[in-house]
This record gives structure tokens, sequence and C-alpha cells, in this order.
């Protein structure tokens, strides 16, 4: 069979040429448009989810056209880690889509928004299905440059001006990681994902290209101080997108993080040579920061994007530490972070869609007006602040023990000091919903307003099935996004090389 | 039937008497207009057919008038020289379609035409021939017809802005005419591959006029090519020229020059001027200023062509650099570049112009909100200045990929900093225009897309853009085997 | 004695270079826009004396194959310049078109007026 046609290299090419189609009616038919939007990331996830079997079974599958851009070529590769991450940004994208086709009802552009959603669906893919850095970084900026649509989406001036901030540093990134992989292809000829890593020397260009990955991925995932763009751009894009952009896509910035730690380097020369501690620093200051600084958030798509920032250093952390068990922390809260804040960003995208309130301290009632929201928002939170059976806790344990295992308890209690920081900043919002005095911040006639309604279904159901996950991934009899997580980290672990 | 082997001298003899025809048509403007997209026709595939031949059978020996070398002039026509006359070939085709069907920007129409065939010509006979001296007189035909594509606009400022080109490249012309004497004067010939078997013997004993010699000619070329401190001219004769003009100009023109340039200094005098003159690090150390230099300029224009003008002289920079840094990559890297930059400047200058003319602003402040009432020139334009980023999948990712591969096989990361640093700062000056474009606040024009005729153009050479980003390798063969020539 | 020997000998290259620089600094430096067309052809007749001299052989005869004569002059530069005149003359029949159109549009042929000229148009 010819290689474009598995289902691995399918997975980020349907998405591109659903990209076009949709272009090409969305002129012609709404209803088209948002049935094929929801169809092109329903696709990729089946497509993805395809490969179950063959990865359960410990296949990797590989798929290589070296005759394309030469002379780096592209690959394509599947394991147990971009399985995952790529069921994971498939599933979540299907549901967001059918989100935001109710919710993008009220908005203007909606056929500049839909093409580029999932042409950004189609470069997240890619970058988590590519089997080599070369081919990574293509998607990397299909995505991340689609994704600068998204973000500017309302056309205000603070959409404008947090657009220009994470476009440069988009580019800037992007021109780091260029370097980077060039001086990895200088170093080792080669820069195909190898488990167990290949970069032999610890050269000066070589920790010139770690540094330049630390910047790229760094800009990306949101590492402190290299996170200025995120708090100005998640909050300015639309609900959904905002979801897609905290809850996804700054996950390929960690997934990175895994595959250069893991398959280019190979724990052994970052052992050696200490280049983790630097990630373990920025990883601990921005725990820190980002929770720190999210508890003085009054617009609550900042205090979300905020705790992302911190969120975003749990995983980090999990990668810097080079324990198997705090490594598969990371890659759940991959999982578990993707779905927390997709459903806190879908909530309060809701609770704007209807009130059009965006301080946390408007939202006082709010439990009364739009009681199954503000349930999926508190089942989120609660999550998010780490307290068991839900998925937020299994990660931060997962990653509580891999520090253990590396001998430093000042980890732990630094995911301790985090998660009371978490607890701060979600709870007062949650007391104030269901216990606050609605008519505090009311103006005469606002009080007159009818009670808000629950929102239609497309919006609900998504909302739901998100909450419903965190809930039940860890009651179900089998966990088995956890025993992916635990064959991926085992698999980047023990490689033979 | 033409005999194949007549096929280079064939080239140059149907663009001239082309030109001659087409100047005599002016009464009967649409069978000249004919008889010149026809001629373009022709040449390209005549090109392309040489191309062909190229690559079966190897380098290509003609001989004008059967006179044998080193007294007859002799047409090489290698890997490079091929690849370059299917460059010109292929993007002045649809440069001159644009001239016909695009915004009527001259009054004598058919004495355009005529120019622009004579200037392509010139481009074609500079890169095939293996005569100095022919060369040379080529050089200045080409300098005439370039002076002369910008002045038809007949403005006061494109003639002011023509007539300081041709003082520029008259003294180019003079120093290159000097260095032509003082390498005459050591080896005896014209023939440039019997310069170069003279040069290897006699060089040393003569290193002043070497040294003179490869100066006065990287200063000729330096004026020719723009290259930085040398680029005073070329801003106003860019921008003030009718759009094909400039695309043209900016494409081809100024790139035919370094070709030429590089066939003389690593074709002709060789291994032995390295030894002389640290004519690599020369071109380093320019090329660096160049780059930057042109990108900090050109991010203070306000005027769009102006802005596009100063972004050649840095992308000029980029070739020079390849050359200079002179390793495989590097070198298939600049000659990548060549291709890529005619075709992504040459589609940058006619969308340019297309927008101008349909919004009748040519001023980047006042374009907002263009993107929605133009989106296909718009469109095009992005594609443009998205691949001068060098985003990945358009053929400005190449190159920049190719040179930095290069600069760090070369052991000099500085450069390959230096190559991201500029895909930065273009980032800066192109990304606000599109982002104004689509984004800014809605124009009041009442602006639309031109007809399809006008478009076309501005199609085939986004497609090229995004063809060469993504499929490369079908260059390959002819890139590889040109920086092979050069790295012997 | 030895320098003006050798000067004696190489007076055409000194000539040439002296014509050269003379040329070179009046079309830079002068703003009169014909002065900078006399400077150019100053400078083309430098090098095409420079060239031909080249080719010259002291009591060499022309090219022609007759009896008894055994040095001949180089014919090639000879020839060459044949080319270079032509271009130069149609160099300076173009500039002269030039100056003459730059005449009616700014009636002046200094090249500082005509720039504050310009920028006074556009400014």
């Amino acid at each position: 069979m010819h290689g474009l046609f598995q289902a691995a290299v399918l997975a980020a090419l349907v998405p591109l040429m659903f990209a076009l189609a949709i272009y090409l009616v969305e002129k012609h038919s709404w209803k088209l448009r948002n049935g094929l939007s929801v169809l092109a990331s329903l696709a990729s996830f089946v497509l993805v989810i395809s490969h179950y079997k063959r990865i359960m079974a410990g296949e990797t599958i590989l798929v290589k056209f070296p005759n394309l851009l030469p002379p780096l070529g592209i690959s394509f590769r599947v394991d147990y880690l971009s399985f995952l991450v790529a069921a994971i940004i498939s599933g979540i994208w299907f549901l967001v889509t059918v989100y935001s086709t109710e919710y993008m009802v009220k908005e203007h552009a909606k056929n500049r928004y839909y093409p580029f959603s999932v042409l950004t669906l189609a470069g997240a893919l890619g970058v988590v299905l590519s089997g080599d850095l070369f081919t990574f970084f293509l998607f990397f900026e299909l995505m991340s440059l689609s994704a600068y649509v998204l973000v500017v989406h309302e056309e205000t001036e603070q959409a404008m001006r947090a657009g220009y901030k994470y476009l440069i540093l988009t580019i800037i990134g992007g021109l780091a990681l260029f370097f980077a992989i060039i001086a990895v292809y200088e170093i080792a000829g080669t820069v195909a994902f190898t488990p167990g890593g290949f970069v032999q020397e610890s050269g000066r260009l070589a920790l010139f290209s770690f540094i330049a990955f630390f910047i790229g991925f760094g800009i990306k995932a949101g590492v402190v101080p290299l996170h200025v763009w995120l708090p100005e751009a998640h909050p300015v894009a639309p609900s959904p997108a905002s979801a897609l952009l905290s809850g996804l896509m700054l996950k390929t910035g960690a997934y990175g993080f895994i595959r250069i730690v893991f398959n280019i380097y190979g724990v052994e020369l970052i052992r050696e040579t200490g280049w983790n501690n630097m990630m373990l620093l920025f990883a601990v200051v921005t725990i820190f920061l980002g929770s720190a600084v999210a508890i003085t958030q009054d617009d609550i798509k900042r205090r979300l994007a905020y705790s992302s920032v911190g969120q975003m250093g749990y995983i980090v952390l999990g990668i810097a530490l080079l324990q198997e068990r705090a490594l598969i922390g990371a890659i759940f809260h991959i999982f578990a972070h993707a779905l927390m804040k997709s459903s806190l960003f879908l909530a309060a995208g809701a609770i704007i869609y209807r009130t059009g309130k965006r301080k946390v301290s408007e939202w006082h009632g709010m439990g009364k007006q739009m009681f199954v929201t503000m349930i999926v928002f508190t089942i989120a939170s609660i999550s998010m602040v780490g307290i068991p059976p839900l998925v937020g806790f299994i990660s931060k344990w997962e990653i509580a023990l891999g520090s253990l295992d590396a001998g430093n308890w000042g980890y732990v209690l630094l995911l301790l000091l985090s998660s009371l920081m978490n607890f701060i900043y979600y709870f007062p919002v949650i007391q104030g919903a269901f216990f606050g005095d609605p008519h505090l911040h009311h103006d005469a006639h606002e009080d007159k307003e009818p009670r808000h309604r629950e929102l239609p279904w497309a919006m609900l159901v998504p909302m739901v099935v998100l909450a419903g996950l965190i809930v039940f991934v860890d009651l179900l009899p089998r966990n088995i996004v956890l025993e992916l997580a635990e064959q991926a980290a085992h698999a980047l672990f023990f490689a033979i090389k | 039937m033409v005999n194949i082997t007549h096929t280079p001298v064939l080239i140059v003899v149907l663009l001239l008497s082309g030109a001659f025809v087409v100047a005599l048509l002016s009464k009967y403007l649409q069978v000249g207009r004919f008889i010149f997209l026809l001629t373009a026709a022709m040449v390209l595939l005549l090109s392309t057919r040489l191309t062909f031949m190229v690559l079966e059978y190897g380098t290509i020996h003609y001989t004008l008038g059967g006179w044998a070398p080193p007294f007859g002039i002799e047409i090489v026509v290698d890997a490079f020289a091929a690849f370059s006359s299917l460059v010109i070939a292929g993007v002045s085709a649809v440069i001159f379609w644009f001239a016909v069907f695009g915004p009527r920007e001259v009054n004598n129409e058919t004495g355009y035409y005529s120019l622009l065939l004579l200037l392509t010509a010139a481009m074609h006979g500079m890169v095939l021939t293996g005569d100095l001296f022919n060369l040379f007189v080529f050089v200045e035909i080409s300098s005439l017809a370039a002076i002369a594509i910008i002045a038809v606009k007949g403005t006061g400022e494109s003639i002011e802005a023509s007539f300081r080109y041709l003082v520029l490249s008259a003294l180019g012309s003079g120093v290159v005419l000097f260095s032509i004497a003082l390498i005459f004067m050591i080896s005896g010939h014209l023939n440039m591959s019997y310069i170069h078997d003279a040069l290897v013997i006699t060089a040393g004993q003569y290193p002043l006029n070497i040294v003179l010699a490869v100066g006065f000619m990287l200063v000729g070329f330096a004026v020719k090519a723009a290259l930085f401190p040398l680029h005073v001219w070329l801003p106003d004769a860019h921008s003030n020229a009718p759009t094909a003009s400039s695309a043209l100009l900016s494409g081809l023109v100024v790139k035919v020059y370094i070709i030429a340039f590089m066939r003389i200094v690593y074709l002709a005098l060789g291994i032995p001027i390295f030894e002389i003159l640290p004519i690599r690090q020369i071109f380093l150390v320019l090329a660096s200023i160049a780059i930057i230099m042109g990108s900090v300029f050109a991010m203070v224009q306000d005027n769009i062509k102006r802005m596009l003008a100063y972004s050649t002289i840095a992308q000029v920079g980029y070739i020079f650099l390849g050359v200079g840094l002179f390793n495989q990559r590097a070198v298939e890297g600049a000659v990548f570049h060549i291709l890529n930059h005619a075709i992504m400047k040459s589609l940058l200058f006619l969308s340019a112009g297309v927008i101008i003319h349909q919004s009748g602003h040519k001023k980047i402040s006042e374009l907002s909100g263009l993107g929605r009432r133009i989106p296909f020139t718009f469109a095009a334009f992005s594609i443009g200045a998205l691949s001068m980023v060098g985003i990945p999948g358009t053929a400005g990712f190449i190159s920049k990929l190719y040179l930095a591969l290069g600069a760090l096989d070369a052991g000099q990361t500085l450069f390959a900093i230096l190559i991201l640093i500029s895909s930065l700062l273009n980032a800066i000056y192109y990304f606000p225009i599109i982002i104004a474009a689509y984004f800014g606040k809605d124009s009041p024009l009442d602006a639309r897309d031109p007809a399809w005729a006008t478009q076309l153009p501005l199609v085939v050479l986004s497609l090229g853009v995004l063809f060469f980003g993504l499929f490369p390798s079908i260059a390959i063969p002819l890139v590889r085997q040109t920086a092979q020539l050069f790295i012997k | 004695m030895a320098i003006i020997e050798r000067l004696s000998v190489n007076v055409y290259y000194l000539v040439s270079v002296i014509l050269f620089v003379i040329g070179f600094h009046t079309m830079l430096t002068h703003n009169n826009l014909i002065k900078k067309i006399m400077g150019m052809n100053i400078m083309d007749t430098a090098l095409f004396l420079f060239f031909v001299s080249i080719g010259y052989i002291r009591g060499g005869q022309a090219p022609i194959l007759i009896n008894g004569v055994e040095k001949y002059v180089n014919p090639v530069p000879s020839a060459l310049i044949l080319t270079g005149i032509v271009i130069s003359v149609s160099f300076t029949a173009f500039a002269l078109a030039l100056v003459i159109m730059l005449y009616r549009y700014y009636g002046t042929l200094d090249a500082d007026k005509i720039i504050a000229l310009r920028g006074r148009r556009h400014g």
C-alpha cells in the first residue's frame, strides 16, 4: 500500500483536505460548513483510534517519505505517546467543534473561523504524528500560524495587540526550533525520533540546540518567562478557540519536550550534562508564578489562562525529573489538563455567551441561573485542585511519586502549595456562583431580566461529556489512558538503542 | 528542422529578432503583442529543451560561426547556465504576460515590449556565454535595456531614477571593462576556461593584477547587483518603474549579474585567486551587512514598492552569503534562492502593482482593510510575503533551510543565526501589511480584483512559490550539479 | 632614471589611468548632468586606450601576413574596442536623451536642484 494512504498520514492530511472543502462550500451553505468542520475532527479521531489494536500490541507504525523535501525528508510515526496525544487532541477537538457550531452563531466572520480551526487541527495532529523533528516543525508552524487567525478573531484592538505579540513570539519560537533542528542534523546527520536518543556529544552546538529547543517549545508551552503571549492571547480568542489553544495547543510544546529529551538527546545524555536542571528551574518558577498570578485576575478567562501557565509547569516538571513515574504523571497530565481546561473554558464561554459577564465578581448567583454549566465548571475546578478520584489527582500523584523517586521532597511541597493556590483561585468562583448574592453587582434594570436559560444541546453535551470523563476515567474498571501513559513512559525510558 | 545543437544560440537570436520585429509593429498592436508573447513562449520551450539536453548529455559547448576557441566565441551551457536560462525564460514569460494584460502604464507599448525582449536576450546571453568580452557586451545591453524600461514610464521621478541608475551603471561597466583588460593582460585569453588554465600558471606572478582585477570586478558587479553599500540606485529605480519592469528588474536582472559574477569568479578565475585574495570573506562580510541593513531600511519604508526594493537588497545578500560560505549545501541554497527569489519577488511586485492600480494607494499605511476588497490579489501577495519570511511550505523556506544548513556545515553558526534574524526582520515588515489588510479597519475604497487575464500571472507565480516549497526535489538535479561545478 | 624609463615604456597605461581617474571624478562629483556624461566618455576613452595598448607591441606591424614581418600587434583588443566604442556611443546617446527629458520636466540640468524639486513635489 502506498505510504500516503496509511491511517497515520491520513489523520494529519484529512483535516487539510477538509479545510479546503470547507473553504469551497462555506459561501453556499453554512450547514454544510458546520457539518464538515465537525466531520473533519471526527474523521481524524476515527483514523487515530483505528491504530488502537496495533498500538496495544506494542507495534510502532512508521511511514517515511525521504524524497519529499530533501535533505531531511518527511516521516510519520505512531507509538504509544503519539497515539495517546493524537487521540486526546482529535477527540477533544471534535467536542469543542460541536460546541462551537452553536457558540459561534453570535460571532462574525464564521467563514474564516471554521477553515482555520480545521487547519489548526491538521497542524496539531501532524505535530504529534510526525516521525522526525523536521516534519514536526512543518506541522508546528502550520498549527501556530493558523492559530493566529483564531486568536485575532474578534478583531478588537486588544485582540490585534495580543495577536501581534503571539505572532512575533511564534515566529521567534519557530526560528529557534528551526535552528535547533538543523543543529541536531549537523551534529548527528538525522532528525528522526529514535528510541533512546541519538545525540552522542554534548558540545557547544548540542547545548545551543538544546537551549533553542527550550526556547521554541517553551514559548509554545508557556514556560515562564516565555509565557508573555499566553495570558493575552487566550482570553481574547472566542471561547471554543481558547479551549483549543489552552487545552490542546499548549500540549504540543510539552509533547515536543518529551520527544527531544527521550528521542533526540536521550535520558543518559541529559542526565550526564544536567540540562534537565535548566528545565526544572523554569518549571518551578512557572508553577509558582502561574498559580500566583492567576489569583489576582478578575477576568475569568485571564484567570484560566494563567492557570494554564501553572499547569504546564507540572508537565515540564514531570518531564524534567527524568523519572518514569514522573513522566507517567506528565503524560497523564497532558490528558487531564486538556480535559479540565477545555471544560473550564467551555463553561466560562457558555456563561459569557448567555450573560456577557467575563468578570468573576459578576458571577454571583450564576449557579442558580445556569446550573449544569456551573456544575461542569465545579467538577473541573475540583479536579484542578487535585482531589481524588478526579483525573487531576492522578497526574499530581504520579508526579509527586516521581519526585520522591528522584529523592527530592521540595517538589512535593511545591505541588501541594500549587494545589492550595489552585483552590484559592477556583473556590471563590464556585462559592460566589452557588451561594453568592445575585443582586450584588446588578443594576436596577438588569434585575428585571428573566432568568438565564440553560444552553442549547450542542453546547451542553460536549461540556457534560468532558465533565463526565473527568469524573469517570479513574472510576471505570480499566483506566486505559493511564495504562497508555504507563506504556508510553516505559517505552521512552527503556528503549533498546 | 532546426539542428538540435543550435538551441543555445537560438534562444538569444530569437529574442533579439523578436525585439526587432516587435518594435516595428507599433501600428499593429495586436500582432506585436502576439509576437511578443510567442517569442517568450518559444524561448521557454527552447530553454526547457536545453535543460533536458544538459541533464542528459552534460555540458554543451557551442562555437559561434564555427570558429573554434580560443579565438571564436564559445557558448558553454553547463548545469548552472541551463538552470539560469530556464529561470529567466520561465519568470520572464509570466512577467511578459502581465506586461500585456496588466494595467497600462506606458505609452509606447510595442517599444516597451521590444525593450523587454532585448533585456531578456541580454540576460540569456550573459548566463550562456563562455567568453568574457561577449559577456561584457551583454552586460552593457542589459544595462541599457534595464535603464530604458524604467524611464519608459515617463514620469519625472522615473527618468531621474533611471539617469542615476545610468550613471552608476556606466561606472560599473567601466570598472568591469578595466578588470577584463587586466585579466586579458596576464592570461592572454578571453575564453573563460582558457583564462582559468592560463591563470593557474601565471596568477602567482602577477598578484597585483589579480587583486585589482577581482576588486574592480567586484565593485562593478556589486553596483549592478546592488550589493549593500553600492545599492543606492536600486530603491528609486525599482520603485518608480512600471510594475512589469520592477518585477523583471528585482526578480531577474539583479540576479543575472550575480550569476555572471559567480561564473567569472569561480569558473574563470577559480582557485588561484582564493590564495591571493580573501574574496570569500569579503563576500560574507558584505552579504551579512546587506542582509541586515536591507531589512532595516525596508522596515521604515511606507511606500510598498520601495519596501520591496529594499527587501531585494537584503535577498541579494542571501545569495552572496551562500556563495561566500562555499560548500555544497550553501551553494545549493544560493542557487535555489536565485530561483525562489525570482519567483517570489516577481509575485510580490506584480501583486503590489495590481493593488496600487486597483486601490490608487501606494502607501502601506493606506492599505488597511483592502484584503477584503481585493481578496485574490492580496492572497497572492500574502503567499509571496510568507515565502519571504520563510514559512515552511513556501519556496523561501527551502532556500533558508539550505543556506542555514550550509552555514552550519561550514562551522559558521553565526551566519545560521544571521539568516534566522533576517527571517524575523522580514516577518516584522511583511506581516503587518497582511494583518492590516485582512483584519484592519475596513477600507472605504471601492476596489476590486482585476480581470482574470491580469490575475493569471499571479496565480502561476503563487503556485510556483508553493510548488517549489513543497516539491523542491524537482530542481535538485540541476541545483546539485551547479553546486558541484563550483565545488570542484 | 629607472623610474622614468619604466614610465616611458608604460606611458599608455599611465595616461589611461590618469584619464580614468579624471573621468571617474567628473562623473561622481559634478552636478551638471551634461558634465557627468562627458566624464563617462572620458572614462570610456581611458579604458579603450588601456585595452588597445595591452595588445600593442613597440615596432609591431598590423597583423597582415607579409613576408619579412616578424612582429605583429595583437589584433584582438582593437577588434574588441570597436565594439566597446559602439556601446559607449549608444550609452551616450541614451543618456543625452534622458537629460533632454529631465530638462523638460524640471527645467534645470543641476542634479541637486532636480532632487530638491522632486522632494518639493512629493513632500
